[in-house]
């Protein structure tokens, strides 16, 4: 409603201007009259009266009330019908902050830490509001590429739903107050910690019990040493659903510290992984894939990719990319491990101290086949190679890869083994599968910090009864309302990465400050901030952290200055100490045998492996209610809002389950329903359950959304769990982003093997013929700037970055689960994912991401009535969202099906909830149009991007220089699939790229001549492995495209 | 023998034997409107009305809350909302059809339907222009279409079929208001002759235009109506060519084919006879007019609908021919997975639908015992409208939900809106219909006058005519006052 309301009503009659209407109303005396008003008013103000029709109301409506009233009515009815927006004031700044120029975004290195994933990033501020994150370029493990949970982390820090106020359920009655969310809050819960922390004290810790996430904080680390020393008998636990303690104890076991191997990708060969998703959520997913990718964008046909082989039981985002991909179960996986060991020792002539008996179970045929493939390929590129062990495989596979990477040279070159930093380096730091059950009687006091146990640990339960226990307090340091904050006496917000002081050291020495970008939405503690006030320390959390920094630094290296830098630079290197390379092989042949009598035991009764497997879309538990993370599409299943049971083809016709049905998870006397996603890949005998979901319980995106498997985990170190499957007769209705798996042959996302590359370097243009009729109207001359991209497909791994760094640049909406079902999503650039090949249970795939082509004959430009959608005179197709009025005509004639409707006000709407929070708000960037429903939206190339840097260089008065402009999606992108730039520069990154033999453009045969093209995808395979032609083709997407029809359409183009 | 206008040698028979006077064609026509509504009408008319108030509350919803409320989704971007536009517009072809391009060929049967088939050209395509109006984002912006000189540096874009649409509808509709309005000059003028009150009489003489019937009037009149005429028969063409072309001139295969526009306009004209069937016959016995709509009418009514099913059928045919012809593997796609085949298309019902509705159905009137059998021509012209609706369907959503890349392909469901919309614009053209036939001559009376024999100056018995009336051809305008 407006706020002008019309002046209407008498303000006081009895000083009021002398008006009459009668020479007997002058007469009237003014306190009479003032009666009279005041009748008049009771009658207007008291609308009960009205509607109730009271007789006196009835009686006072005089004809003149009655048109006072009605036009009174009838105006703010009116106006009331513009929809006019809520007046609001700029207020100037009065004295205007240092560096801040009104309307110039500022960029401020901080970093992001999940569970010891440590992300640096650097986040674009527009007038003190965080609103965009990118990689952070200085730093080593991002180079300005990102992942997805640190494109998600912007929204996570304005979530509507975080929890907001300090809560506690000591008032009585069993349930939490409201809360206090004023400015003093967070004092009084630093205080009620330093009361625990003093009285803790007097008993040297005992019965105070501390858990936390296993974060890479110097500083962190250092204040639980500090409280380690004056409590010495606290508990001090640390926890994360998604852990590596398998690779750590491996490591453990093989060098005698806990280590972390770090891979160095760019000149590796041969690539082995064993269930690792080195691309993918594994453990610095963006270091290892830049690694990789570097060498897989070839030049020209004269490169070499490296080979990739996968032996895995889900289908990671790294079995996507592998150019061999072997669908069997882990424990298949570990004999293949063991057999590929024994083929090495032969092939290298080294002991690698196998158990003479192997005890696993034999593996089939195909899989045999690979063993002698992959020892022979391996030593043939000694010190080049990598055998990669992923999280799930037991701590001896990992002990033994070392061993194997020791034997191929490749420790060092291809993969250090560093120290661990953080809290899981720390031996005296038990976990909640190492804790005792008496352990956790014995707390009387219970601090839990960023974590949610009772949700996402399989000592949930046994804690929760803890709790239960009288006289036994707690208190949660917690970003949302989980089940753990729940349940303890104090919730107190947890502050988001960005509002706090804090910092991360990586295994290889990179240092990582981490500042606050903006004062605490609402009063809140950071993790330091809850430690220092347990240990009693009362310094500011910046001083704390410039503190750690000095000593790692190992001098107080001059004040301000540096810190300065630091912190405008966000890493510093600190020189760590180079830890001893050799593997103790006799502790690893022991670790070996004494694993493998473990693995032996085990029954299998025609159940099926469960195997938990990280989830991309919520490797961070504080992006439980964040709706770009939720709407994003799983890169495997396409599946959006949900995380649901992936089964195999095999498996689902076996127990002849469909997509959609929700059938119950057992393990004993633990279920779970859950819906099936059935996803061709998945290997037979085992069901892959992603984790990370269902836990906001009050979030208003991430309620009721996913399915929450811990209650299926035997422990928190189990990764895989004997179930059983029933279905249930129920559906659930998958929200879809993609239907269809396949390309029906058609030449969309092209690829060929490496000797047919090496053949014919062109071959996507013999599949995508160019059939041109000759332009319609004169070509335009593009004499500036001429836009262009060129995606390579080599590269791109699928992992969906660069349509979360596009909808936070470009302010797209969510459009929530319905919308996604219908066949609405709003994703300006998506991944579309095809599964290759003829068998259903271990297909190839190829992935593409596609946005918008910016086609030079553009079939929208044409369609629309209004010139909404016109070409730029830099070549882009501009969408002119005022002039739209939403005809979709562009939409049916776009071949690629880019562009967008806004079908509904999905901002209005908030993904089905009621509007946007004021605190999302913030998060939209200012650069960028809020479309309005009704509207057409596409991708612009990120027009604002272009005009901006268009700008910078003119105010520099300097050309433009390539790689000044940069789309959200190719700077977010870890492979550098995406490039972007300049065509008619032909010394431009993109002109380079354009002119790659391998180089097509999608539908060429449609002649829309489009500016974003791509690099067909090659696949180095094995030829040993690929001795028919029906194998070949379950390598390479070819289909229904006869060699007749090839030779047809090569003739027409002669 | 007499001058007979039936020419008898060449196999014609009387239209309208059953009229004995010309006076009697005036009865039965404008009794309609000065009696009051039979119960018949008044069972129509009520839920048509129900039905009106349910599409402007549906009109209400659709722009307080988006087209989101419709089915419509990414790749089915246009769905029953384009669906309906053409099939409304296509009902109206055949009123065009009937009066303008009839009426140049002299095809004097046409006088008994040619008002009926015009109001019905007229209803449907406001019917029709509901759709292209409210599918858009923001129909409040619409006039952003019009080429309208404003401040805002903007002009349509000339090159857009949808821009075509619009000077082709709007031009249709204006042409055949007029025509329709210039027809019914001379019967509003009986009307007001026959007033019995004040009111009537004013209301029925403000819209005859001072018609005295006089030699004069009639002279201009019959060249106002030849003219209009002629404008209007190019317009059978072109409007339904203009509307294909929104689907021609795109790159989707299903869309992108070069027959459409006679496919369109033969699929138009099909669509509109059958639906002038459908409503004639209804009104027919309501109003009792078996005398001026006879058997014979329908009959060649119905060789109509069976030589339009086999044009439609051939146009469906030559598409396959076309698809294989063209080695276009999209396009063969899109005919032989999306619409022809059960095991793949979630459509292909639709198609069968539309085949078995419009090409199998009407072949039934091979035999002249199912040409004049009313109950037969009542379920056949339903099927028409049924198939030609799945046509339209067909055309468009099964072209758009699966096209060139698959990752894109998306099934469209309606939602409630799209069908009480649609239910909606019945109600429309059926209470403007109702209202048509309750207030309006029917049929048009000074056109069948024209027809019978002893309108015919050689005509022997009825009437002595004196010599100079039989000298002059204008005798028509003595006729016209009945």
């Amino acid at each position: 409603m407006s706020r002008r309301k019309p002046s209407v009503l008498p303000t006081s009659p009895v000083e009021g201007p002398k008006v009459w209407r009668s020479l007997d109303e002058k007469r009237l005396s003014a306190a009479e009259r003032a009666d009279e008003a005041a009748t008049e008013q009771a009658v207007l103000l008291d609308p009960a009266d009205l509607t109730k029709g009271s007789s006196a109301a009835a009686a006072t409506l005089s004809r003149r009330n009655f048109l006072f009233t009605g036009g009174a009515t009838g105006a703010a009815v009116s106006l009331g019908a513009c929809i006019r927006r809520p007046e609001a004031y700029f207020a100037p700044y009065a004295q205007a902050p240092e560096q801040l120029t009104p309307g110039t975004p500022l960029r401020f290195a901080t970093v992001l830490d999940r569970n010891g994933d440590v992300f640096p990033v650097e986040v674009e501020t527009h007038g003190a509001r965080p609103t965009k994150v990118e990689g952070n370029a200085a730093h080593p493990w991002s180079l300005g590429a990102t992942n997805l949970y640190a494109q998600g982390a912007v929204l996570d820090l304005y979530d509507p739903d975080r929890l907001q106020a300090v809560r506690s359920s000591k008032g009585g009655a069993g349930e939490k107050d409201a809360g206090d969310k004023g400015a003093g809050a967070a004092d009084k819960a630093r205080e009620l910690l330093k009361t625990w922390g003093n009285e803790a004290r007097r008993t040297q810790g005992r019965g105070l019990g501390i858990m936390l996430p296993p974060v890479t904080s110097p500083t962190v680390v250092s204040l639980i040493k500090r409280l380690k020393s004056s409590l010495p008998q606290a508990l001090v636990v640390r926890f994360a659903a998604l852990h590596d303690e398998s690779v750590l104890e491996g490591t453990k076991v093989a060098f005698g510290t806990r280590r972390r191997p770090v891979y160095s990708l760019d000149e590796a060969r041969v690539l082995v992984s064993f269930g690792a998703d080195l691309v993918g959520d594994e453990w610095a997913g963006v270091r290892s894939t830049k690694g990789i990718a570097q060498s897989r964008r070839l030049g020209s046909a004269k490169d070499t990719p490296p080979r990739i082989y996968v032996v895995e039981s889900d289908f990671s985002l790294t079995g996507a990319y592998a150019d061999h991909r072997l669908a069997r179960t882990d424990t298949s996986a570990l004999s293949l491990l063991l057999g590929l060991a024994g083929a090495l020792e032969r092939h290298l002539d080294v002991d690698l101290g196998l158990p003479k008996v192997p005890q696993l179970p034999a593996l089939d045929d195909e899989a045999k086949a690979w063993v002698p493939l992959l020892a022979e390929d391996l030593a043939a590129h000694k010190g080049r190679t990598l055998v990669a062990t992923g999280r799930r495989l037991p701590a001896w596979a990992h002990a033994l890869s070392a061993r194997i990477n020791e034997a191929l040279g490749n420790i060092g070159k291809v993969v250090s083994y560093l120290e661990a930093t953080g809290i899981e380096a720390l031996e005296e730091v038990a976990t909640t599968a190492t804790v005792g059950k008496s352990d956790i009687e014995a707390v009387q006091r219970w601090v839990f910090l960023d974590v949610d146990p009772l949700a996402s640990s399989a000592a949930g339960p046994s804690l929760a009864q803890a709790l239960d226990a009288s006289g036994v307090e707690a208190l949660a340091l917690s970003f949302h309302v989980t089940a753990t904050s729940e349940k303890c006496d104090w919730a107190v917000p947890l502050s988001h990465d960005f509002e706090a002081w804090g910092d991360a050291l990586l295994p290889d020495g990179a240092y990582a400050v981490r500042q606050p970008l903006i004062e605490p939405l609402w009063p809140s503690l950071s993790l330091v901030e809850g430690l220092a006030a347990l240990a009693g320390e009362t310094e500011h959390p910046r001083n704390i952290v410039w503190a750690e920094t000095q000593r790692l630094l190992q001098a107080p290296l001059g004040g301000d200055a540096l810190w300065k830098k630091l912190l405008a630079r966000g890493i510093v290197h600190i020189p760590m100490v180079k830890p001893a390379a050799a593997v103790d092989a006799a502790a690893v042949t022991q670790s070996v045998a004494a694993g493998l009598t473990k693995i032996a035991g085990r029954e299998a009764n025609g159940s099926l492996d469960a195997v938990f497997v990280a989830d991309p879309r919520m490797i961070s538990a504080q992006s439980a209610n964040n709706p770009w993370l939720l709407e994003l599409p799983h890169p495997m299943t396409k599946v959006s809002w949900c995380n649901p049971v992936s089964v195999g083809v095999a498996d689902a016709q076996r127990l002849g389950l469909t997509d959609g049905d929700i059938v119950k998870v057992t393990r004993g006397a633990v279920s779970v329903e859950a819906a099936v996603a059935v996803c061709p890949g998945v290997a037979a005998g085992t069901v892959a359950l992603a984790m990370g979901w269902g836990l906001a319980p009050q979030g208003r995106y991430g309620a009721g959304k996913g399915f929450n498997f811990t209650p299926l985990r035997e422990s928190d170190l189990s990764w895989c769990a004997r179930v059983v499957l029933e279905p249930t007769g129920r559906r659930k209705k998958l929200a879809r982003t993609q239907t269809q798996n396949t390309m029906e042959g058609r030449p969309i996302a092209i690829d060929a093997t490496l000797d047919e590359y090496r053949k014919t370097p062109n071959f996507p243009a013999w599949r995508a013929v160019e059939f041109s009729t000759g332009p319609l109207w004169k070509e335009i001359e593009y004499k500036g700037h001429r836009w262009g991209m060129v995606i390579d497909l080599n590269a791109c791994t699928g992992c969906n970055t660069c349509t979360v760094a596009c909808q936070a640049e470009n302010n797209i909406p969510v459009v929530g689960e319905k919308e996604i079902a219908r066949g609405r999503d709003m994703s300006w650039i998506r991944i579309d994912r095809y599964f290759v090949g003829d068998d259903e249970n271990q297909p190839g795939v190829a992935v593409q991401p596609v946005g918008c082509q910016h086609c030079e004959i553009a079939p929208c430009e044409n369609v629309c009535p209004v010139n909404a959608t016109v070409h730029s005179p830099e070549g882009t197709n501009d969408m002119a969202y005022n002039r739209c009025i939403g005809t979709r005509y562009c939409m049916n004639n776009c071949p690629y099906k880019v562009r967008r409707f806004n079908y509904l006000d999905w901002h209005g709407r908030d993904a089905g909830n009621d509007g946007v929070p004021e605190t999302k708000k913030m998060q939209f960037n200012p650069d960028v149009t809020v479309r309005m429903r009704g509207v057409m939206e596409k991708c612009s190339y990120c027009i604002q991007r272009v005009e901006a840097g268009k700008k910078r260089a003119k105010l520099d008065k300097r050309p433009l220089a390539d790689g000044d402009i940069t789309p959200a999606c190719a700077q977010a992108c870890p492979a550098e699939a995406i490039v972007f730039g300049d065509l008619n520069d032909p010394k431009s990154r993109v002109a380079r790229q354009a002119s790659v033999d391998r180089r097509y453009k999608l539908l060429a045969e449609l002649g829309t001549n489009p500016r974003t093209s791509y690099l067909g995808r090659i696949r180095h395979v094995n030829p040993a492995l690929v001795k028919s032609k029906s194998q070949e083709a379950a390598h390479t997407s070819r289909g229904l495209i006869t060699p007749q029809a090839l030779k047809r359409k090569q003739e027409g183009r002669a | 023998m007499g001058a007979s206008y039936v020419n008898a040698a060449a196999g014609e028979t009387e239209l309208l034997p059953d009229v004995s006077s010309i006076n009697q064609v005036t009865e039965s026509v404008c009794r309609v409107t000065e009696q009051p509504a039979p119960k018949g009408w008044w069972m129509l008319f009520i839920p048509s009305l129900a039905l009106l108030g349910l599409l402007v509350a549906c009109i209400g919803y659709l722009v307080t809350v988006g087209t989101g409320t419709w089915g419509n989704n990414s790749p089915v971007a246009w769905a029953w909302d384009i669906t309906n536009f053409v099939w409304w517009i296509g009902i109206g072809h055949a009123g065009t059809l009937i009066s303008a391009v009839l009426f140049l060929f002299r095809q004097k049967w046409r006088t008994s339907i040619n008002r009926f088939a015009e109001a019905m050209t007229i209803f449907a395509v406001m019917c029709a222009g509901i759709y292209p109006a409210l599918h858009t984002g923001r129909p409040w912006f619409d006039y952003y279409m019009f080429p309208l000189p404003n401040q805002m540096q903007m002009w349509p874009n000339f090159k857009s079929p949808l821009m075509w649409d619009i000077f082709a509808v709007s031009t249709y509709f204006t042409i055949s208001l007029l025509f329709w309005y210039t027809g019914l000059i001379p019967d509003l003028a009986t009307l007001r002759d026959r007033s019995k009150n004040t009111f009537r009489r004013a209301v029925y003489g403000f819209f005859a235009l001072g018609w005295r019937g006089s030699n004069r009037h009639w002279q201009h009149y019959e060249r106002a109506y030849l003219i209009l005429a002629a404008i209007s028969t190019p317009l059978v063409l072109s409007v339904h060519s203009i509307v294909s072309f929104d689907f021609a001139t795109s790159v989707i295969y299903g869309w992108h084919t070069t027959i459409f526009p006679p496919y369109f306009v033969a699929g138009a004209v099909f669509s509109g006879f059958a639906l002038v069937m459908t409503l004639l016959l209804v009104t027919r016995s309501v109003f009792k007019l078996y005398d001026l709509v006879t058997l014979k009418h329908l009959e060649l009514m119905n060789k109509f609908i069976l030589g339009t099913a086999w044009l439609v059928g051939y146009a469906y045919a030559m598409e396959f021919f076309v698809a294989w012809y063209s080695g276009n593997e999209y396009e063969q796609f899109v005919f032989l997975n999306n619409r022809l085949n059960p095991f793949e298309a979630p459509y292909w019902w639709s198609y069968w639908a539309m085949v078995i509705c419009n090409v199998i159905i009407p072949q039934v009137y091979w035999w002249k015992r199912m040409r004049t059998s009313i109950p037969v021509m009542f379920v056949v012209s339903i099927f028409v409208n049924i198939g030609m609706w799945f046509e339209r369907f067909v055309i468009i959503v099964t072209s758009l939900h699966r096209d060139f890349l698959p990752s894109a392909w998306g099934v469209f469901h309606p939602t409630w809106v799209d069908i009480c919309m649609y239910l909606g614009t019945f109600g429309l053209f059926m209470s403007a219909f109702l209202l048509f036939i309750r207030w309006i001559p029917m049929i048009a009376i000074a056109e069948v006058k024209m027809v019978l024999p002893f309108a015919q100056p050689h005509h022997a018995p009825a009437v002595a005519l004196s010599e100079d009336l039989q000298a002059t051809p204008v005798q028509e305008g003595a006729l016209a006052a009945g």
